[in-house]
């Protein structure tokens, strides 16, 4: 452990070295600097005749075309970023990209802000279009609940459900069951 | 082995001190050529460690005292004086 540990150490030193040498354009090679014996490299390095005269070196792509090939990349690394998740967890990247559609949907004017499947506003009531009156809420009639419960002898159920309900503490209970109505 | 391997660090702490005096860092290859003798004394180690142990001290002493410089102490050039 103890000689991986040094070969580490070594060879970390050994590049950081080679690399100095590069920043001031020391005119050396890798292979001179670890070779053991012999008369070694002296120092500081003689510099590299061909960097004091070299000229501003040509950037690799025109500023105009800067801009879109950054967003082609983007891009890019975005699809394969897709297509790793999809690989490793289709669920999540499938869902993933489904929602980020739908982020981006949503932004756009004149589109129905509708929710995704699954949600819990998907399951709620739709909402009503502007203008219109909502619905009155069910009387308790309507929802078969008596309150209070006074079955007098002579009160048919025609039809109605009953069931043994009153109130407390703002709640409804049917049945022994709080329900919230 | 502890006896050598101490013996090791000392040797490459020599190494690095007299590059250090000298103003340039010490370099790659004479660590590797420092490291090569104590390698083969590490083998030697396996089956005499007492024996391995005292060459490595030597070493160091000798090293220390300039008796018998390590392998790579002639590449303490100085660099060419300048026009």
């Amino acid at each position: 452990m103890i000689a991986i540990g040094f070969g580490l150490a070594w060879f970390g030193y050994s590049v950081a070295l080679y690399g100095y040498c590069l920043v001031k354009q020391y005119d050396v090679s890798y292979l001179d600097l670890i070779k053991p014996g012999g008369p070694g490299v002296p120092w500081p390095p003689p510099e590299n005749p061909d960097a004091a005269s070299a000229q501003q070196p040509q950037p690799i792509v025109d500023e105009q075309y800067l801009a879109p090939l950054t967003m082609l990349a983007g891009a890019v690394a975005a699809i394969a970023t897709f297509l790793g998740g999809l690989l490793t967890d289709p669920g999540g990247a499938a869902g993933g990209a489904v929602g980020a559609v739908e982020g981006l949907l949503q932004g756009i004017p004149g589109i129905p802000n509708v929710p995704a499947a699954g949600s819990p506003q998907a399951s709620a009531t739709v909402k009503a279009p502007p203008g219109a009156t909502p619905p009155a809420p069910p009387t308790p009639k309507q929802q078969g609940v008596k309150q209070p419960v006074k079955q007098a002898a002579g009160l048919g159920t025609s039809g109605w459900t009953v069931f043994d309900a009153h109130k407390a503490n703002g709640w409804t209970v049917i049945d022994g069951r709080n329900v919230k109505l | 082995m502890k006896g050598l391997i101490v013996a090791w660090g000392v040797a490459e702490a020599i190494v690095i001190y007299r590059r250090a005096k000298e103003q340039r860092p010490p370099m790659p290859g004479e660590l590797l050529a420092t490291s090569g003798a104590f390698i083969v004394l590490g083998i030697l180690a396996e089956g005499a460690p007492a024996l391995a142990a005292t060459i490595a001290v030597g070493i160091d002493v000798a090293a220390l005292f300039e008796v018998w410089p390590f392998a790579g102490d002639g590449a303490s050039t100085p660099a060419p004086a300048g026009p």
